[in-house]
């Protein structure tokens, strides 16, 4: 189960990464890129993108500051920094492999 | 805050650590409401649109606090670097400006650590003996009892069996009452028989004290019932070293002299009856129904009932004493009570421990902070002098934008980075100077085995660091107001200001009049030592070895059996090769007085009511006086006189001057009882002093081995303190002759406390010693540093008038005259320094006067030698700049200025 729950959660600071390393974003404008890109197919708590944010604030993968966005509110920007660019292109590289393994290992036949 | 620069606000921020603005909840909060609003716009009514985006989010507060967690670790993480970086910036920054000055820096280090050092060590012996609480549980509530007979010429007595009862049974001020004595027990070990100190005590000193085992029981009423006692309870230190440590012991019996008796338990590391330490704990088996008898020769302790102060069981021991007449009459007179102004005293027992020890140690501890004192004004000069030459570099700082406040912050920061180094470096060199004291400390100190470098040793030399580094980093807060005139003032003037001048000069009159005080004391301690050394102790020490030993139950039954024995060891003794005389006595002078007895004088029978004094009573064997070359006028008895119950008694000069001022001692009578047959005088010794070398000459009566016919003594001598004299070489080298000779006689007689006579006479003055020589250390240190404060400051002075000087030798005078310019300027700075340090001496030496012998705090020989010292000292250090001032070249020194 730990191991289920380490992977959702890498995966979606592997996620929240991707989504950052075009523009900056606010917390709510990276849920609405997740539902499109992936089709609503995943369905995240979008509650949990919180702790993603300020977990890779921490690392020094992302830097956040608040500005104000398109409708007049106030909210908080995030960043993506040179760090975090190599975590993501690191991430990236680890989990093609990683689904290319498990691709074969579902493909193969019994020997 | 203006004045805080922004480097420092920073780290003051991030010490007391910033609230984030704004929280993760105005996150949450913008994202439910874009949401909403996106939704509403789609067509949903707000409730539903608010319903569906919270169930989108999730568990809002579940999510909130695991985001504050992640950011409260992150901020302490950053909040550690960044308080490391700042202060390794200020500390680089500090550590760069003082290597570019070393010799201020080594210096003021050196200086600082060594005052800061000695400070420490003395703080730390202070603390372990003087202010520490006893390693006993209740310790402020424990008191110690002892009688105060300020008629007798002896100091405080202890407290009687009969005396003990009664206050256990009728006080209302204590929980719990005990008594003990401290003995020696004879015992068999490896090496033979062997005599080890025993605490003889009731079972409830256990109780008391709270004494811990760490095996077994400690020593329980049923133990301690009249009749004889069969436990023992051992300490930790005799377990482990007689019984390596068994851990079957409990049970077993051990062997004490005749006796035998069943180990019970062992005591816990550490624990130890007050003031002495003991290997073996037997019990007392105090009889409460047995008559009364007037000796005092118990120690009682007590602890206070909740509630109770010490001033109140005073007053309550106080009252049951004056009903001793009518409920004790057999013991306590009213006569007694009246003569001996006979008192209870109540002390609280961390008190009655350190006894006397605290003046000393306030003292020695009071001569380091003076200590301290010298060495800061000598850094405070150096500081000055450094500011002094800085002030061009400040000038130009502040002229290109430098904040005055930003300077004084480097400077604060600087002073603390050095004297915090030295006060480290203080504190290794206190836990040097500590194993010193340790290895020279006399053993009357009390606590010793406490005393180590600790928590509060490392606050005491940490704290006075930083004192010191923020007043040093402080001082250019006063003198920063130079201007940026100083620069346009491309000259700094010929000679130097009148105020820079007088900061300086007090601070050598300072250091003048503190090393004078210092001086003063360890000078006066040394008269006092001199003095001792100088008495005559009315004996000769020089080798003379002392033993003491026991006698076993076959060869102390009667007068006779112990005549026999002692006659036989003091012949077999004196048989030795190399054995110039030898003899035994009860109690060694110098040690102490040992017990006294009643005397009455056959010629002066007692008028009604007066009371009979009470005077030291030795037993001696025949040989004594003669190996501890007393010199006794008439003759001592001899053994035929002692084995035929006729030998007369030997009494001091001091005695028989009171007692037949106007009569031949010769042939006088006396005994204790008052009724014939009366002890004859047969010969009268010269000035013993048995009660200490600062004690006058003792009065004594020496008592045969046995009672005349008719009369009788205190019993069969049980052990005797054997002396030899050696006639060359060491007499330690006779003991195991002496062994072998006692063994000879009996293999089970033990044998206690070898030591030779000159040991005994230098322990008396272990304690002088000790703090003559703690004192003579600080004030040679306290002069060393003056005198270097001295040469730096005239020195200093030369080197800033070296225009002025030029100018006079230019206009003719001669070097002699400059040299005589520059001495003289010394010569006044250090001569007020002297009258001042005097009258300061003269004020403290005062609280000196109990550790002084035959000599006046206010010795005149003594204050002169140290105040013509001092200016012996501050002529020879202005000596050097005072030369070099007179070959000062004119012309080079007018253009240089």
């Amino acid at each position: 189960m730990a191991t289920q729950l380490d992977l959702v959660r890498g995966t979606l600071d592997m996620m929240v990464l991707r989504a950052l390393s075009w523009n900056a974003m606010h917390g709510y404008d990276i849920a609405r890129w997740l539902e499109r890109v992936s089709d609503d197919a995943l369905r995240v708590e979008e509650g949990s993108l919180y702790p993603a944010l300020h977990r890779l604030a921490a690392r020094g993968w992302v830097t956040a500051q608040w500005g104000v966005s398109e409708n007049n509110r106030q909210a908080k920007y995030y960043t993506i920094t040179s760090a975090g660019r190599r975590q993501l292109r690191q991430e990236t590289e680890t989990w093609g492999a990683f689904i290319a393994a498990v691709a074969k290992v579902l493909e193969a036949r019994p020997a | 805050m203006s004045w805080i620069p922004d480097r420092y606000r920073d780290l003051l921020a991030m010490v007391g650590g910033v609230k984030p603005e704004r929280d993760v909840s105005d996150e949450l909060a913008h994202h439910l409401a874009m949401r909403v609003a996106e939704t509403v716009a789609r067509g949903m009514s707000p409730e539903a649109a608010q319903a569906e985006a919270l169930a989108r989010l999730g568990d809002v507060d579940a999510y909130g606090r695991e985001v504050r967690t992640i950011d409260a670790m992150a901020a302490r993480g950053r909040h550690r670097i960044d308080v490391r970086d700042a202060l390794g910036r200020e500390v680089r920054l500090a550590v760069r400006g003082l290597r570019r000055s070393p010799g201020f820096s080594l210096v003021v280090f050196a200086t600082l650590a060594l005052g800061i050092g000695a400070a420490t060590a003395i703080f730390t012996l202070l603390d372990a003996v003087v202010l520490r609480p006893l390693p006993y549980p209740n310790e402020t509530r424990l008191v110690w009892i002892e009688s105060d007979v300020s008629g007798a010429s002896s100091g405080p007595w202890g407290v009687s069996e009969a005396g003990y009862f009664y206050y256990r049974a009728h006080n209302r001020t204590l929980d719990a009452v005990g008594a003990f004595a401290i003995g020696d027990a004879p015992i068999a070990t490896r090496e033979g028989a062997e005599s080890v100190p025993a605490a003889f005590t009731t079972a409830s000193v256990f109780n008391v004290l709270g004494l811990r085992t760490v095996l077994g029981r400690p020593i329980q009423s049923d133990d301690d019932r009249p009749g004889k006692g069969s436990v023992v309870v051992l300490s930790h230190r005799f377990w482990m070293r007689e019984f390596q440590g068994d851990p079957g012991i409990v049970g077993k019996t051990i062997r004490l002299g005749d006796e035998s008796r069943t180990v019970v338990g062992v005591l816990a590391p550490g624990e130890e009856p007050p003031r002495q330490s003991v290997d073996l704990w037997l019990t007392l088996n105090l009889d409460p129904a047995s008559p009364p008898v007037n000796s005092h020769y118990l120690t009682a302790v007590g602890r206070l009932a909740p509630g109770a102060e010490i001033t109140a069981a005073q007053r309550d021991l106080a009252s049951l004493t004056q009903r001793f007449p009518r409920d004790l009459p057999g013991a306590y007179s009213v006569d007694f009570m009246r003569q001996y102004h006979f008192a209870p005293d109540v002390l609280s027992l961390r008190a009655a421990v350190i006894g006397d020890a605290a003046r000393g140690i306030w003292i020695v501890l009071a001569a380091a902070a003076l200590l301290l004192v010298v060495a800061c004004a000598n850094v405070a000069n150096l500081f000055l002098v450094r500011l002094e030459a800085r002030r061009r570099e400040v000038a130009i700082r502040l002229a290109i934008g430098a904040e005055n406040a930003h300077l004084a912050w480097h400077y604060l920061t600087e002073s603390l980075v050095l004297c915090l180094a030295a006060g480290v470096a203080g504190l290794g060199l206190a836990s040097g100077a500590i194993r010193v004291l340790l290895a020279m400390a006399p053993s009357t100190l009390p606590r010793l085995a406490e005393v180590h470098l600790g928590w509060a040793s490392a606050a005491c030399a940490l704290g006075l660091a930083v004192a010191a580094g923020a007043v040093f980093g402080a001082l250019p807060l006063v003198r920063l107001r130079v201007d940026v005139d100083t620069l346009r003032d491309g000259s700094r003037g010929l000679t130097a200001s009148r105020v820079r001048h007088a900061a300086r000069g007090a601070l050598v009159v300072t250091q003048t009049a503190l090393a004078l005080v210092l001086l003063a004391a360890s000078g006066l301690m040394v008269r006092s030592l001199l003095h001792l050394r100088d008495v005559r102790p009315g004996f000769d020490p020089h080798g003379v070895i002392a033993l003491d030993v026991g006698t076993s139950a076959s060869h102390n039954a009667t007068y006779e059996q112990a005549a026999a024995f002692w006659h036989a060891l003091v012949d077999r003794v004196r048989a030795i090769p190399g054995v110039d005389g030898a003899g035994a006595i009860s109690s060694l002078p110098v040690d102490g007085p040992g017990t006294c007895a009643i005397l009455n004088i056959e010629s002066h029978p007692l008028a009604r009511g007066e009371q009979p004094p009470c005077v030291a009573r030795p037993i001696v064997t025949p040989g004594y006086f003669q190996a501890m070359r007393i010199a006794v006028r008439g003759r001592a008895p001899t053994w035929d006189e002692v084995e035929s119950h006729s030998a007369g008694v030997v009494v001091s000069g001091a005695l028989a001057g009171r007692m037949w001022p106007n009569a031949d001692p010769m042939g006088q009578g006396l005994n204790a009882g008052g009724q014939p047959p009366f002890f004859r005088v047969v010969g009268v010794t010269g000035g013993v002093r048995a009660a200490g070398l600062d004690h006058p000459p003792t009065e004594v009566v020496y008592y045969p081995l046995v009672p005349i016919t008719g009369s009788g003594l205190w019993g069969p001598a049980r052990g005797l303190t054997v002396v030899a004299r050696a006639r060359s070489g060491s007499p330690a080298a006779l003991v195991p002759a002496i062994r072998r000779a006692l063994k000879d006689l009996d293999p089970e007689a033990p044998v206690a406390n070898v030591r030779t006579m000159e040991d005994v006479v230098a322990h008396s003055m272990a304690r002088t010693t000790f703090t003559m020589l703690l004192l003579g250390v600080a004030a040679a240190m306290a002069l060393a540093l003056s005198a270097v404060g001295m040469y730096g400051v005239i020195a200093y002075l030369v080197g800033q008038r070296r225009g002025e000087m030029g100018i006079r030798l230019a206009l003719g005078a001669d070097g002699r005259r400059v040299t005589r310019l520059v001495v003289g300027e010394s010569a006044k700075l250090a001569a007020t320094g002297v009258v001042i340090g005097l009258a300061g001496a003269a004020a403290v030496t005062r609280v000196m006067r109990t550790l002084l012998f035959d000599v006046s705090p206010t010795d005149p020989l003594t204050l002169g030698a140290v105040a013509m010292l001092l200016l012996a000292i501050a002529v020879a250090a202005a000596w050097v700049p005072a030369r070099r001032a007179a070959r000062v070249d004119p012309v080079e020194a007018l253009r240089a200025g």
